[in-house]
């Protein structure tokens, strides 16, 4: 299947194990980071863990209803879309999902072809509203101008180190941002090409950014190498809260 | 009244068997849809199985209406 160019990471709850596990596997197949729980208490644990960019949720759910995991997800993780599955015909009930938060409804049974379209639709709806200016600690980006500033001082980019930069800001420091991702979205590269040319512009990027390893301050953005998993930004050398996803993939539960 | 109770009751009931004939009708056209972008003869041979297997669970669902239906009947 071929990769959109708006894969996100997606939590997927769903208590129905075969369909779970099918829309797991369909979306990493699509190039999207997936991870699958499958009752209402542990899809909050996940979402303050993992905080996902989409969330995908059943609404007939154990432990806490869908609902409610909207309501929550609404009042406590904004920056996450979510789209509700629901077998139910009422279109009382989807109004309602709509009113609290959810930023799709759609109706089981559906096509898979449908699933993805609407996955692409959010994302580029996502990417839109994404503002034009990044900042993370010292670091601001603007992709309007493309300039960026450090502090009051302007860094020299080339468009590569650029595009590697505004894929780390998009994080947030929210997030690890694996090697095959930023080869994926900077170098358009194909799956089993080699990531060292990642680790070469990550050291150009630090170097353009001054982050020797001497000199931080508090506000300073860093660029953190987590082992095994990527790269995230963080402030100063505090450690940010998300380096769980590449231990929180779908397909390690699913292997399990 | 009694009569209305007992019709009400069955579409109830049937309205709930519907409900999670979703599930397994989703996985099953899911499942296929997936195998006919992957198309390899491996994606064809997994997708055929587990079908099956969702076949099986839509079954037991028309069987689950099917008895909603008689037992209304012998209550009218």
């Amino acid at each position: 299947m071929l990769h959109s160019g708006l894969d996100m990471h997606v939590l997927i709850v769903e208590d129905d194990s075969a369909l779970g596990a099918f829309l797991g596997r369909g979306l990493t197949l699509d190039g999207h980071e997936v991870a699958l729980v499958a009752d209402g208490e542990a899809a909050l644990a996940a979402a303050e863990r993992l905080r996902p960019e989409l969330m995908i949720l059943d609404l007939g759910l154990p432990l806490k209803d869908g609902l409610k995991v909207l309501t929550e997800m609404a009042e406590r993780f904004r920056s996450t879309s979510v789209m509700v599955l629901t077998g139910r015909a009422e279109m009382e009930e989807r109004v309602q999902c709509l009113e609290l938060g959810a930023d799709d409804v759609v109706l089981k049974p559906f096509s898979f072809h449908e699933l993805r379209a609407r996955l692409k639709a959010l994302g580029r709806r996502r990417r839109r509203s994404e503002e034009s200016v990044l900042r993370f600690g010292d670091v601001e980006l603007d992709r309007a101008e493309h300039r960026v500033m450090q502090g009051d001082r302007e860094v020299e980019l080339t468009a590569t180190e650029f595009s590697l930069l505004e894929s780390l800001l998009r994080r947030r420091g929210e997030r690890v941002c694996s090697r095959m991702e930023l080869l994926r979205e900077v170098w358009r590269a194909p799956a089993g090409m080699g990531t060292n040319i990642v680790e070469v512009y990550i050291n150009y990027l630090r170097r353009k950014l001054g982050q020797t390893g001497l000199q931080e301050s508090g506000h300073q953005c860093l660029i953190r190498t987590v082992r095994g998993a990527g790269y995230i930004l963080v402030r100063g050398g505090l450690a940010s809260s998300a380096a769980a996803w590449s231990e929180a993939r779908l397909l390690e539960q699913v292997a399990g | 009244m009694c009569e209305r109770n007992v019709e009400g009751e069955a579409m109830e009931q049937i309205g709930r068997a519907l409900h999670s004939l979703c599930q397994p009708l989703t996985t099953l056209q899911c499942r296929l849809e997936m195998a006919e972008l992957v198309c390899t003869l491996e994606a064809y041979r997994e997708s055929v199985k587990l079908a099956l297997a969702e076949c099986g669970r839509l079954v037991e669902g028309v069987e689950s209406m099917r008895e909603i239906l008689r037992a209304s009947r012998v209550a009218d």
